[in-house]
């Protein structure tokens, strides 16, 4: 079964659930991915998991994220009947983007993230609109396929373009990757801003 | 029509109780409920679960130990203590060890005193056994005149009469099971009446012996089945083809269900009960086939979606059980 955003609701709210009959405590999860795009309404698709790219927790009022390197033994727990209840397939919520916190993420990432709670455990913070665009080029220019399709989707403005281009160049210094930018920016009818760099 | 976990727990609990009823009837309980006929009624696990039940239902709970007190030679209390363990595994009720620890000790109370007196037990140190919600009726706990000796010789009370003929012991067991499964293995019997496989395997053994039953080799396993015994059940009933139900697993099955829908946050929550069905999917389909009922493939249905469909395949089966 695929998530989309007909079930995503209700697929986090068992989660939520499961987490308390699992007596799990409350966590505060960031989501990217297709599972951000539905959730926010940016792009009506289907996905086959959850990408969570950390945690969040709070320090002095601000929103700080951390790295999860494997999830609590009680979300496990909670994640795997969850699978079962909607028929989901295995590893359908993932730490699968947490080595991103590493390499580092857009400038104001967090005071973009969107806020949704799913209950009394669990809460999402989806990521932003501006940051799908950062992360959609990023794997534009590593993968291609479906990712340049939801680049696209996005409608981003030249602006946008030029504020990814930026970031991605952090992610990856060598200047074979810089190439690789420029031509996808020439191909994709953004001379300008290949011009930049 | 679409029904609320509310609703369904109601329903359920309603139904579940009337079938108590009727087969508490059939053993000569008075009440206002056609008896049971149409299947052998399961002594010890008709108790166990009247325990379980008995907290929504304080009069069934008190009748039934009425009827215990008064025809208590007829209880197999060994198998009783076997199926109890069957029970405290499927039923996670918090209470469930110390009612039955408590039931237990009142039945090996009450059968050791002379027949129809219950003078010499100590009702209060009995009742301070088991839990505030069960102890006052264990207090209020009579030897009532309405309750009457059980008609042995009905179909339903097959159990008792066969009880009466070979005494309270697993040959009664064995026997009821050949009468309506046909044949079995011994380790097979043994778990479904549940008792242990060697004293099971010696009774088959000592009848095949003596012709009472056949054995018959089928690939690795040996099976039992009646031959002359075959006479003996004609002489003894004029049913040619009984139904089998094994019901400590149809109640351990009910009563967990009705636990699970009359404990929070399952109680109202159309998508947590539905999760719990997914749990009890097997024994919900072991259930129906005794109805010819099936349930729905539970992946064809997401999350709460499944609540309606296992919801009303469960009361179908509850329906069949009480024509």
């Amino acid at each position: 079964m695929m998530i989309d955003n007909q079930n995503i609701k209700k697929i986090l709210s068992a989660l939520d659930k499961q987490i308390g009959i699992s007596q799990g405590a409350p966590i505060s999860i960031v989501v990217c991915g297709g599972t951000a795009l539905f959730a926010l309404k940016l792009i009506l698709r289907t996905t086959k998991d959850v990408d969570v790219i950390g945690k969040i927790s709070m320090s002095h009022g601000r929103i700080k994220i951390e790295k999860i390197d494997e999830f609590p033994e009680w979300f496990e727990k909670a994640a795997k009947i969850v699978q079962r209840d909607f028929n989901l397939p295995d590893n359908w919520i993932n730490t699968g983007p947490a080595k991103q916190i590493e390499t580092g993420l857009p400038n104001g990432f967090e005071k973009r993230l969107v806020k949704r709670a799913c209950g009394e455990y669990l809460t999402v913070y989806f990521i932003s609109r501006l940051d799908q665009i950062h992360f959609k080029l990023y794997a534009s220019l590593d993968r291609g396929g479906y990712h340049t399709d939801d680049l696209f989707a996005l409608k981003p403005s030249s602006e946008e373009i030029l504020m990814a281009s930026q970031w991605v160049l952090t992610q990856d210094v060598s200047s074979e990757f810089r190439d690789i930018l420029k031509s996808f920016l020439m191909e994709k009818g953004y001379e300008n801003i290949a011009k930049q760099f | 029509m679409k029904i609320s976990p509310n609703n369904f727990k109601e329903e359920l609990q309603n139904k579940l109780i009337e079938l108590h009823w009727k087969q508490w009837t059939a053993l000569g309980l008075s009440s206002n409920v056609k008896e049971q006929s149409r299947w052998f009624i399961d002594l010890e696990s008709l108790i166990l679960s009247t325990l379980f039940i008995g907290r929504f239902d304080k009069r069934l709970l008190g009748e039934s130990l009425g009827w215990i007190l008064k025809n208590r030679r007829y209880i197999n209390l060994s198998r009783l203590k076997n199926l109890s363990k069957h029970f405290l595994e499927k039923i996670k009720y918090p209470n469930g060890p110390l009612i039955i620890e408590g039931l237990i000790d009142l039945i090996e109370e009450i059968q050791r005193t002379a027949d129809s007196k219950i003078g010499g037990i100590d009702i209060d140190s009995v009742s301070q056994s088991f839990p505030e919600e069960y102890s006052q009726t264990i207090r209020n706990m009579v030897l009532k005149n309405s309750v009457v000796e059980p008609q042995v010789k009905k179909n339903a009370s097959m159990q008792l009469h066969l009880r009466c003929i070979f005494g309270v012991n697993a040959r009664v067991e064995i026997l009821l099971y050949l009468m309506t499964i046909k044949e079995g293995n011994s380790n097979r019997i043994a778990k479904e009446i549940f008792y242990n496989q060697k004293i099971v395997y010696r009774i088959l053994e000592s009848w095949s012996g003596a012709g009472f039953l056949a054995r018959q080799r089928k690939k690795r396993e040996t099976l039992y089945l009646l031959q002359d015994g075959s006479m003996f059940v004609k002489s003894i009933s004029d049913v040619e083809k009984f139904h089998y139900i094994n019901w400590g697993e149809f109640f351990t099955f009910f009563d967990n269900l009705l636990l699970v829908l009359d404990a929070e946050p399952w109680s109202s929550d159309a998508y947590l009960v539905s999760s719990s069905f997914r749990n009890v999917i097997e024994e919900a389909i072991i259930t129906g086939r005794y109805f010819d009922i099936t349930y729905p493939d539970i992946k064809l249905y997401q999350g709460d979606s499944f609540f309606h469909p296992f919801a009303s395949k469960t009361l179908d089966i509850l329906t069949k059980t009480l024509k």
